[in-house]
């Protein structure tokens, strides 16, 4: 599903994010990208939906070396990869419903499409009781859900998730990692990077250990350390 | 993909009442450039109008008589011809005499082009001399006065001249401002334009990450650009809908002055709104595609 072939990434100011890196996660999987601040995981992760580009080496995602996908069809690539942010990023004039609804709309899909799959998404994310509330009305673990119903409504092949939990407290935490968890078994490969030693080692799955931008680690059922 | 009509209108709508105030004086500088082009254009129809008989190229008008026969024309036409002071000669047979005529007087007496046939009109000569003063002209023009088959001669006096000439350079003046004011209008779209894409940038960045062409996202901004033009466009147009009525109309200001020559008519004006309705979409279409394009390079 995920391969990285002797992938590097320098940026302009010649940081070396990510140095001949070489991965490959199989569909249905579940990584954790772990690794001090700094140390190339969201590099890592903003590689794969094409909002960064290798320096060298090579990227396949469902198939597809995406580093020499021409822009205009990287669109089609990120409606199978689903996002989500460390702050949410929900839009906060709209509400729980629309917010949801706005990734389906960005992409043209019909009206009726979207009436149906918001609410059975809402229920999966246990958030159908405040559709109509504003994210400002929500707490963090809750915006979270919102975000994270937002990125699955698609349904994805794989779904990308930078520090999802970074901004939350244990207790909502473990709600969310049983949500992704939830979400994984239906098939959906997850990449995560996070701090979180706790949920690693709680969880034990595949765990890449980054540092300096370097695979120190790649561990099938792994804890955080 | 499908475009969804009620999501771009939708989004445009509310990128129009979140920066109305913008949106606002965006439209009234659009509108106020594009009239004052719009006006130029009017002014300049109607002094070409008024001097439609002499175009810089022309410095006296042999008319023949309507009767003459073939051999008196082209006897006048060689002995133009033949003559060492004339640079140029232009025979306007009955069919250009008659274009010509209608143009003249379609504004001010319609009603005559109906009763004039082109066979009723006198053939012409067209004649540049190669010295351009006004009093050798005067001379040279004289001479075919007497001539067989000759009707008149008619030369513009050096009075007209100056207020050709006058009159064209205050237009290009104008024409220049006018070009000024409508670069200033499509800098303040792409400022609108990019106040809006500013202050939905994350929705922006959502839109990009979960997939949505940069087409799609674009769009409603364009057609914000687009409304802004057109708005501007339509309240240029009115003005000067408006305008036309009061000066050049049956009771206009310019009836039995001395400006009456001047005055443009409604089919200038139908001309006139088409340019600046095209050139207010041009510009808002235009400035807002340059505006998301900075946002949207991948």
């Amino acid at each position: 599903m995920i391969k990285l072939e002797h992938v590097t990434k320098v940026y302009k100011n010649d940081h070396t994010a990510l140095a001949d890196a070489n991965v490959d996660i199989e569909r249905g999987e579940f990584v954790f990208l772990v690794g001090p601040s700094g140390s190339g995981k969201s590099t890592f992760i903003r590689l794969l939906n094409r909002q960064e580009t290798a320096t060298s080496g090579k990227v396949w995602v469902a198939g597809k070396e995406i580093g020499e996908m021409p822009n205009w069809k990287v669109p089609q690539l990120r409606r199978n990869i689903g996002y989500i942010f460390q702050d949410y990023k929900l839009l906060p004039n709209k509400t729980v419903e629309e917010n949801v609804a706005f990734a389906l709309e960005a992409i043209g899909r019909p009206r009726q499409n979207i009436k149906t799959q918001v609410p059975a998404i809402l229920e999966l994310v246990g958030l159908a009781h405040k559709a109509k509330n504003r994210p400002d009305e929500l707490s963090g673990g809750e915006q979270q859900r919102v975000s994270i119903a937002r990125a699955f409504v698609n349904r994805p092949l794989i779904l990308l998730a930078d520090e999802p939990t970074g901004n939350l407290d244990p207790a909502t935490t473990v709600g969310i990692m049983k949500l992704l968890d939830r979400i994984n078994r239906t098939g959906t490969t997850v990449v995560m990077a996070t701090h979180d030693r706790g949920i690693v080692d709680v969880m034990r799955r595949r765990v890449i250990e980054l540092e300096s931008g370097r695979i120190v680690r790649d561990q099938a059922r792994g804890v955080y350390e | 993909m499908a475009f969804r009509i009620d999501y771009v209108a939708r989004e445009t709508g509310q990128n129009l009442r979140r920066n109305w105030l913008l949106a606002l004086a965006t439209i009234v500088v659009v509108a106020v450039s594009l009239a004052a082009l719009g006006g130029v254009f009017l002014i300049k129809s109607g002094i070409e109008r008024a001097f439609a008989k002499w175009s810089d190229d022309v410095s006296f008008i042999v008319y023949m008589n309507a009767s003459a026969p073939q051999d008196q024309i082209d006897s006048v036409g060689r002995q133009l011809e033949d003559n060492p002071q004339v640079a140029s000669v232009d025979y306007f047979d009955r069919t250009e005499s008659y274009e010509l005529f209608k143009r003249i007087f379609e504004k001010d007496d319609p009603e005559i082009i109906d009763t004039i046939k082109p066979e009723d009109l006198p053939t012409s000569f067209r004649v540049r001399p190669r010295n351009s003063d006004a009093d050798v002209v005067q001379e040279l023009a004289k001479t075919f006065e007497p001539k067989p088959g000759v009707y008149s001669v008619e030369f513009p006096s050096e009075q007209i001249r100056q207020i050709q000439r006058g009159a064209e350079r205050a237009t290009t003046v104008l024409l220049g401002v006018s070009v000024v004011l409508i670069a200033a209008s499509s800098v303040l779209i792409f400022i609108a334009i990019q106040t809006a894409v500013f202050s939905r940038r994350r929705e922006i960045e959502v839109m990009r990450l979960v997939g949505a062409t940069n087409w799609y996202i674009r769009t409603p901004f364009l057609i914000e650009g687009l409304v802004q033009g057109l708005f501007g466009a339509l309240i240029a147009g009115s003005g000067l809908g408006v305008l036309t009525a009061l000066v050049v109309g049956d009771e206009g200001w310019l009836n039995d002055t001395i400006l009456e020559k001047f005055a443009w008519t409604t089919a200038n004006l139908t001309g006139t709104l088409l340019w600046l309705g095209l050139i207010g979409v041009g510009v808002g279409v235009v400035s807002s595609f340059v505006a998301t394009a900075w946002y949207l390079k991948d």
